[in-house]
């Protein structure tokens, strides 16, 4: 995929310990612009914590992370957000007391510029820089999700399942990233709502064309559909990679994960 | 969708708010005027029923929510004009306006603390520590430098924001309980400290702070306002008034800003927040400095208006009846907490018969509001653009 362009993203040998456990052991994996990647593997295989090493919520006990080439080992989750790592959550995590329209304002935290003093001394500008991301926030609700437009004053935990997710994604596209971590994003979706997902993920690569994603799914209907590419791991190691096609050959993978009536 | 008639939609709405703030301001002083137990329970009784038609009828809220906000210049005109008449209904009685007084203070430590406990779920019951150390440093500064008050209060509250940030920096590791234990083991050295010191006086204090003065105007001398002769209490009242308009209108302005946004999203969910871009641990500490900044300056006001301050003044149950305030009133609602801390202040002094279960009545408090409205009398307001 792309040889000519240059990876996004890059881990070299990552590795992380907890104790006695190695819930990642020398994975390598790459990711480049443009690209979205299925990850899979059966329940505790460590996918999510791929993830939160990606995102820096983990620091890898061995091994590299290159992000555009430059090595983010080490770099708290705050800052790769601002790098353009930005990533939802397996259980929803939403700011749930807030409206809808305050959680995707929130994505857009590091672009705005008042500080506490602006909204004391110089609260006109501290407002108005408000209301301008409250403005684009509803631009991208209203590109993404008309339903979610017209609860924008109701609180996150009012929504229905189906649209904390979206929500959860609109707040991480507002940040602008150029990696998308999705994790489980169909996770308790009927047919009908993950059908809309994958046509939501298409909408993404429509509005911003350059933008990477990871998807983390079970649904392997979903992985087959909109991955160009991807990575199977187990216990923590890769043990398959390519296309939905090639993978489904691998005898490793069959083993492991997918059984002889998916594919 | 346009109205069709403007000019009678606004008096209606000039009328609710004249409606609103009149009962508020009756139901206070009637509440100040009131003698006796049975009486008092009788009008908390009104209270509360009011309190329940008001929060069944959400059709009621929003009117009353459109309203002010409709008449938003008339609303404000009229409440102050409603405050600023409050001492001279009281002049006969300099007690009830030391009560107002100290309920003003209570306001302007309550208010600190939402910043903390309501927008970013800190509980901080280190109150007491850093409205000491404000009182202190303006004791100090005032008695041995001889600086005006209105001088000696930014080195009150820079110096409780110090302490603040002092507290705040090892707070950023600590979560939850913890952090509340730090808190409460930072008050108690605090509070150890001033009573050990050389410098503060020990156990004995500091006595002899001077008024403050405006204009060459001591606030110790009697207040003649047009015809009417004040006790100095009113001074200090109309100080504290002014303190509470500006911590509030500061509250208001911080919470629709990008910074009380991230306090809520850090409340919310401390993981989400810090994916989402969000320097946790610089918000966290920021809350600290602010609230303690604004504790260091009620610290001065407290000081210089007593007169004599002594570490007896600043024990951990001052912090627990803040926190109860905040708690009552409503987590993040500036309004809440302001109802919360006059409600708060006013009710033991009402019942000083039962002066040993005070501390009972606010451990109830608490856990009947965390059991039954854990979003306290008066909930966070949505943010409308």
């Amino acid at each position: 995929m792309g040889s000519n362009l240059p990876y996004l993203l890059e881990t070299k040998d990552l590795t992380i310990r907890f104790g006695g456990l190695v819930a990642i052991k020398d994975l390598n994996a790459r990711i480049g612009q443009q690209e979205i990647l299925g990850l899979i593997g059966p329940n505790g295989s460590g996918k999510t914590t791929f993830l939160n090493l990606i995102t820096g919520i983990y620091k890898p006990t061995s091994g590299n992370i290159l992000f555009q080439g430059r090595s983010v080992v080490g770099v708290p989750p705050f800052r790769m957000l601002r790098k353009g790592v930005a990533r939802t959550f397996q259980n929803n995590r939403l700011f749930s007391n807030l409206s809808v329209l305050d959680n995707v304002i929130i994505g857009m935290h590091h672009k705005q510029r008042s500080q506490w003093y602006h909204a004391v001394f110089r609260s006109g500008f501290a407002r108005r820089e408000l209301r301008e991301a409250a403005q684009k926030a509803l631009n991208l609700l209203e590109f993404f999700s008309p339903d979610l437009v017209d609860g924008r004053y109701k609180k996150a935990i009012e929504l229905p399942q189906a649209h904390r997710r979206k929500l959860e994604i609109c707040r991480a596209l507002a940040s602008d990233p150029l990696l998308l971590l999705l994790d489980e994003p169909a996770a308790g979706m009927d047919p009908e709502e993950t059908r809309q997902l994958m046509e939501d993920i298409r909408k993404i690569q429509k509005r911003k064309p350059d933008i990477a994603i990871i998807v983390i799914e079970h649904d392997m209907n979903v992985i087959r559909i909109i991955a160009d590419r991807v990575i199977v791991i187990n216990h923590g190691q890769k043990i398959a990679e390519g296309s939905f096609a090639e993978i489904c050959q691998e005898p490793a993978v069959l083993e492991a994960y997918l059984g002889e009536e998916s594919c | 969708m346009k109205k069709s008639e403007p000019s009678f939609q606004c008096l209606k709405a000039w009328v609710l708010v004249f409606l609103g703030e009149a009962f508020g301001f009756f139901a206070l002083i009637l509440f100040l005027r009131v003698e006796g137990a049975l009486a008092t329970v009788l009008i908390l009784l009104g209270l509360g029923a009011c309190w329940v038609v008001y929060n069944r009828s959400s059709a009621f809220q929003n009117r009353m929510a459109s309203a002010f906000q409709e008449a938003k210049g008339f609303a404000g005109l009229l409440g102050l004009l409603f405050l600023v008449t409050i001492p001279f209904l009281l002049r006969d009685a300099p007690y009830l306006i030391h009560l107002c007084l100290t309920a003003g203070i209570y306001i302007m430590l309550a208010t600190g603390l939402n910043y903390q406990l309501g927008s970013t779920n800190i509980v901080n019951l280190a109150t007491a520590a850093s409205y000491g150390v404000g009182a202190y440093a303006s004791a100090l500064l005032s008695k041995h430098l001889g600086l005006p008050f209105w001088v000696v209060i930014f080195g009150a509250g820079g110096s409780a924001a110090f302490m603040g940030f002092l507290l705040g920096l090892p707070t950023t590791k600590t979560k939850d309980y913890y952090l509340s234990l730090v808190t409460i083991a930072f008050g108690l050295i605090i509070y150890l400290l001033l009573n050990n010191l050389q410098f503060t006086g020990g156990p004995n204090g500091l006595s002899d702070i001077p008024a403050p003065s405006l204009f060459g105007y001591s606030f110790k001398s009697e207040l003649h306002l047009f015809g009417f002769s004040l006790p100095f209490h009113a001074n200090y009242y109309y100080l504290v008034l002014f303190f509470v308009l500006l911590y509030t209108l500061v509250s208001h302005r911080l919470s629709f800003s990008r910074t009380g946004l991230t306090w809520n999203a850090i409340r919310e969910d401390e993981i989400a927040a810090r994916c989402a871009g969000i320097h946790v641990s610089n918000y966290k500490i920021l809350s600290f400095c602010i609230n303690c900044f604004m504790d260091g300056v009620t610290g001065a006001v407290y000081a210089h208006y007593i007169g004599f301050i002594s570490p007896e003044n600043f024990q951990f149950m001052l912090s627990v009846v803040v926190v109860t305030m905040v708690i009552l009133g409503g987590m993040d609602n500036v309004f809440g907490v302001i109802f919360g801390a006059v409600l708060l202040t006013l009710l033991p002094e009402k019942f000083r018969l039962f002066n040993e279960f005070r501390l009972l009545m606010f451990g109830v408090i608490v856990i009947a509001t965390l059991v039954f409205r854990p979003q306290g009398l008066f909930p966070q307001k949505l943010r409308r653009y």
